[in-house]
């Protein structure tokens, strides 16, 4: 019997070596290195091939990213075609938390980062002030426009809009039509949403700062009196507040991200949005770590996720729109006949917006405490 | 010097350092932190009052601290007598069905706070709970049932965990007592709520009052519950209060600190509360080497034993069977309604549990709970022999153990990152560093159930075998390791369970290599959408109620086997 039990350990330690094994990269063989060379001469030109080598030396890379409700598999699973011997591992947090730690990580000597992403343009200029991203240009950055990027330090994946969003089975027809023709974000201060609103607390998190700035800029601190005035659940993160739309628990939200919207659409919910103008948009951004692990991996990664495949990559699992003009607009609910395209959009820099931050806090602390 | 005298020196000083050094470095760290004028990372620094000048004195953080009192109080009120009268019913009277009773009331334990919490989001969400929305259907009347976004749905949720903690500590104190001293009232004349008043009640009393410390201070230290139903009530406690300062924008490390320093305060009271009620303890032995007498059970009257029972049923129901259904069935939707006519069903949900990050998760926490179960356990026994048989080195020993307990995991958490951000140990980042953690967390149960153990038991033994030569280690494992299984037992799965579902210090230490499931879960509930959540929490209950199946025939006592 002992000696059942002790072959039993065996196996079980052998299969979980093996297992532990077949999880880790492979070593690169010359010829997939000789592929993805070729693949970076005619896709990635102007790449030092010496990047794919000592990528593949380095074998892995460590991307901190955002929250994807379809997860990233299709991007890392394009990247690993191209790139075999590159083990993609990954860690997902929402914009506030993610930008602190991996700021916390990064100073004290700690963080295993190679590619960091946020939805707040000021955050990765602080970053890149603070010497915390790599300083290092693309081949192929001029593939996406300048508004979008800081050339030598951070890039766009794609677009992302704040909306209105609301779910018709939790509104009566008379709103659906409200909300359906506002044009300025006014509507959102109609008394009929008090207990009924939902809205994510401005230190949560990046894609926060832009609304919350824009509606204490453009229309006062009343407004967020408004807000706090309809008594909103407040959580600390879009997805599950857009589950709580979905559900019914809320009925309207005046800060809804499309790209999560569309995820609850896509389960069958009866979700639906308009961009009130001016539309508020930015770009997801993604930049290299100074001190990355695996600083060709980061610089590989950088590289193709700035091409064509990238960027259809990054939009495809992200619902994003589209930063590059040649990659095409396949998010499905653009076909909707209750979509419209935004045509005014709010003019805006993010370094007014971070070093207003502290101040827009106790703004929101006073309307809302 | 005697080979004895060298050999007892030696092992109280790798006791000490042992202790030492899992408790008292991240009660420095919090402690540093406090008064350093930088966090880690961010250059020199200085000593400075500031920190705590500034955040003690802030409205927001002495809220804080009056919303954990409150919220621990009252859950403490509710909790500890409830318990206790259960672990009466089931233990010394005939109620129908009490041995099952008994081995369900542990389950609510091993059903994490977050698990519970999610659960009871599902049924209590005030317009699209499955609760309240049976209530509209059934009533017509528009206002919730229950609001679980409120202190009165944290108190609920609260409560049905920690009765299970209280009924824990009761049983055993119930279980233990001998059976001479009843009969010997009831020969005297004395009728069964006399015996109870009068001789069942004071000896439970210092189990009693140290089961309402230990739900206090696990009240207070609470995260999840706060955490997420706080959060929307607008009622911050110490511990969410910690957690937003570290996670959001602007971080802010030193006001997180001194929250956990104020914390910690709280725990100094509870802490000479506890020594006060262990030397009250010393009255109360009730086993010796003598023998004592199994416990007669009392008999019920029939309305008595019906109203028991139904009560019992009903408690069952609200702290196990409908939280489990409801998660079971929210695991299971596509998005989470209660509206059958917007309902679609899938089993997609499940895939979570095949995701990479859902695997290292897995593994992390089998590797942790198996390490701190085990380890912490005899670190803990060996520690409580050395705290009963020292007078004066124990006192030190006993106060380092229970120091850890109130401090809640996110504070502990903060100062064993300013630590070992600065010490070159490598521990930063790894795995280790959460089973010093969770040690140093623990620990004071383990310590706490062997003192229990220890004080039943009495000196007389022991001092026997040190009159006959035997030296300290001999007589701590051939005579109280044996008369303490019951202590090692329960410690052994009780820092399982916890280390399975241990969130709050986990958060702020983790990384991406070690994740835990807990944590996985609390994630989720940003990331992947809680109906994925909802199929986690399904597999961890699943998992551990399968641990549970396992362990209950070891942890029942023979006589009731």
């Amino acid at each position: 019997m002992r000696n059942r039990g002790m072959n039993i350990l065996r196996r079980a330690i052998v299969m979980a070596s093996l297992l532990a094994a077949g999880l880790g990269a492979h070593a690169a063989t010359p010829a997939e290195i000789a592929t993805a060379k070729a693949y970076a001469k005619s896709d990635l030109a102007g790449l030092d091939p010496a990047v794919v080598d000592g990528a593949a030396k380095e074998g892995e890379l460590m991307v901190y990213h955002l929250i994807y409700p379809k997860g990233l598999n299709g991007v890392f699973g394009a990247f690993k075609k191209r790139f075999p011997f590159v083990d993609v591992k990954s860690f997902a947090a929402s914009g506030g938390p993610l930008y602190e730690r991996y700021r916390t990580e990064e100073k004290a000597g700690r963080s295993t980062a190679d590619i960091w992403q946020h939805t707040s343009a000021g955050s990765a200029d602080t970053l890149a002030k603070e010497g915390i991203l790599m300083n290092w240009t693309p081949p192929n950055d001029g593939r996406v426009p300048a508004q979008w990027k800081r050339a030598g330090s951070w890039y766009p994946i794609g677009l992302f809009y704040v909306s209105l969003a609301w779910n018709d089975d939790a509104v009566s027809p008379e709103e659906q039509k409200l909300l359906r023709n506002a044009r300025d974000w006014n509507v959102a201060l109609d008394p009929r949403w008090k207990g009924r609103m939902g809205l994510v607390h401005v230190r949560a998190g990046g894609t926060t700062h832009l609304p919350y700035y824009f509606y204490w800029k453009s229309y006062g601190e009343k407004y967020l009196d408004g807000l706090a005035a309809a008594k909103p659940l407040v959580l600390d993160s879009i997805v599950p507040l857009a589950e709580r739309l979905a559900s019914g628990e809320v009925s309207m939200i005046p800060l809804a991200l499309d790209t999560i919207m569309a995820n609850q659409l896509a389960k069958g919910v009866k979700m639906r949005w308009v961009y009130p103008e001016p539309a508020l948009a930015s770009a997801y951004v993604m930049a290299a770590s100074a001190k990355s692990p695996h600083p060709n991996a980061a610089k590989l990664f950088l590289t193709w996720s700035l091409s064509k495949e990238g960027q259809a990559a990054w939009v495809e699992a992200s619902n994003l729109a589209p930063v590059s003009p040649d990659v095409e607009d396949r998010r499905p609910f653009v076909k909707e006949p209750w979509f419209h395209k935004p045509e005014k959009h709010y003019s805006y820099q993010w370094s007014d917006i971070d070093s207003s931050l502290p101040q827009l806090f106790k703004v929101y602390e006073q309307a809302f405490r | 010097m005697s080979y004895t005298v060298v050999q007892r020196r030696l092992v109280w000083a790798l006791m000490f350092l042992a202790i030492t050094w899992l408790v008292v470095v991240p009660m420095a760290g919090l402690g540093w932190g406090a008064f350093w004028s930088v966090p880690p990372g961010n250059g020199d620094g200085r000593l400075t009052l500031d920190n705590l000048v500034h955040h003690s004195l802030s409205p927001e953080i002495l809220a804080a601290l009056l919303n954990t009192l409150i919220l621990a109080g009252i859950v403490t009120v509710i909790s500890t007598p409830l318990g206790t009268l259960i672990a009466w019913l089931v233990v010394r009277t005939d109620l129908p069905w009490r041995r099952a009773f008994g081995r369900l009331m542990l389950a609510p334990i091993f059903l994490s706070p977050l698990v519970g919490v999610l659960a009871w989001i599902a049924l209590a969400s005030p317009r699209t709970g499955f609760l309240n929305v049976a209530w509209f259907q059934l009533t017509g009347i528009r206002t919730p049932l229950l609001d679980v976004f409120t202190l009165t749905g944290m108190v609920l949720v609260m409560v049905l965990h920690y009765t299970s903690y209280s009924y824990l500590y009761g049983a055993g104190s119930v279980r233990s007592m001998d059976g001479a001293v009843e009969e010997a009232a009831r020969i005297s004349g004395a009728g069964t709520l006399a015996v109870l008043r009068r001789v069942t009640l004071p000896l439970v009393m210092p189990s009693l009052l140290a089961s309402a410390l230990m739900i206090f201070v696990l009240a207070a230290e609470q995260f999840p519950v706060p955490g997420l139903l706080g959060r929307a009530a607008r009622f911050d406690t110490l511990p969410s209060s910690i957690y937003f300062r570290l996670e959001y924008t602007p971080t802010d490390p030193q006001g997180a600190t001194v929250a956990g320093l104020l914390l910690a305060a709280v725990a100094v009271i509870g802490l000479v509360l506890y020594r006060l009620t262990l030397k009250q303890s010393a009255r109360y032995v009730t086993v010796s080497g003598k023998g004592a007498r199994a416990l007669p059970l009392v008999r019920l009257s029939r309305s008595v034993k019906a109203a028991a029972f139904c009560g019992m049923l009903a408690w069952l129901a609200l702290a196990l069977v409908i939280p489990l259904a409801a998660i079971v069935f929210a695991s299971l939707q596509q998005f989470l309604t209660p509206v059958p006519k917007l309902m679609r069903f899938t089993l997609d949900n499940y895939s979570v549990l095949a995701s990479s990050e859902f695997i290292v998760a897995l593994k992390n926490t089998a590797v942790i709970a198996g390490v701190v179960c085990l380890g912490v356990t005899l670190l803990g026994l060996m520690a409580s022999y050395l705290i009963c048989y020292s007078a004066r080195a124990g006192r030190i020993l006993d106060y380092l153990c229970s120091l850890p307990v109130a401090v809640p995991g996110l504070a502990l958490a903060i100062g064993l990152l300013w630590m070992y951000s600065y010490l070159p140990l490598g521990l930063y980042g790894t795995l280790w560093i959460l089973v010093v953690a969770y040690g140093a967390r623990f620990i004071s149960h383990s310590v706490r159930l062997g003192v229990a153990g220890f004080v039943r038991v009495g000196r007389d033994l022991d001092e026997a075998a040190r009159i006959a030569g035997a030296s300290l280690l001999r007589r701590f494992v051939v005579i109280h390791l044996p008369m303490l299984k019951e202590s090692f037992k329960a410690s052994v799965v009780l820092l399982l369970i916890y280390s399975i579902i241990e969130v709050s210090s986990t958060i702020v230490l983790y990384t991406p290599e070690t994740i835990t499931v807990s944590v996985f879960m609390w994630r989720g509930m940003q990331m992947t959408g809680t109906v994925q959540v909802f199929a986690v929490a399904v597999a961890q209950s699943a998992l551990i109620g399968l641990l549970l199946l396992l362990s209950v025939r070891w942890l029942e006592p023979r006589q009731e086997a």
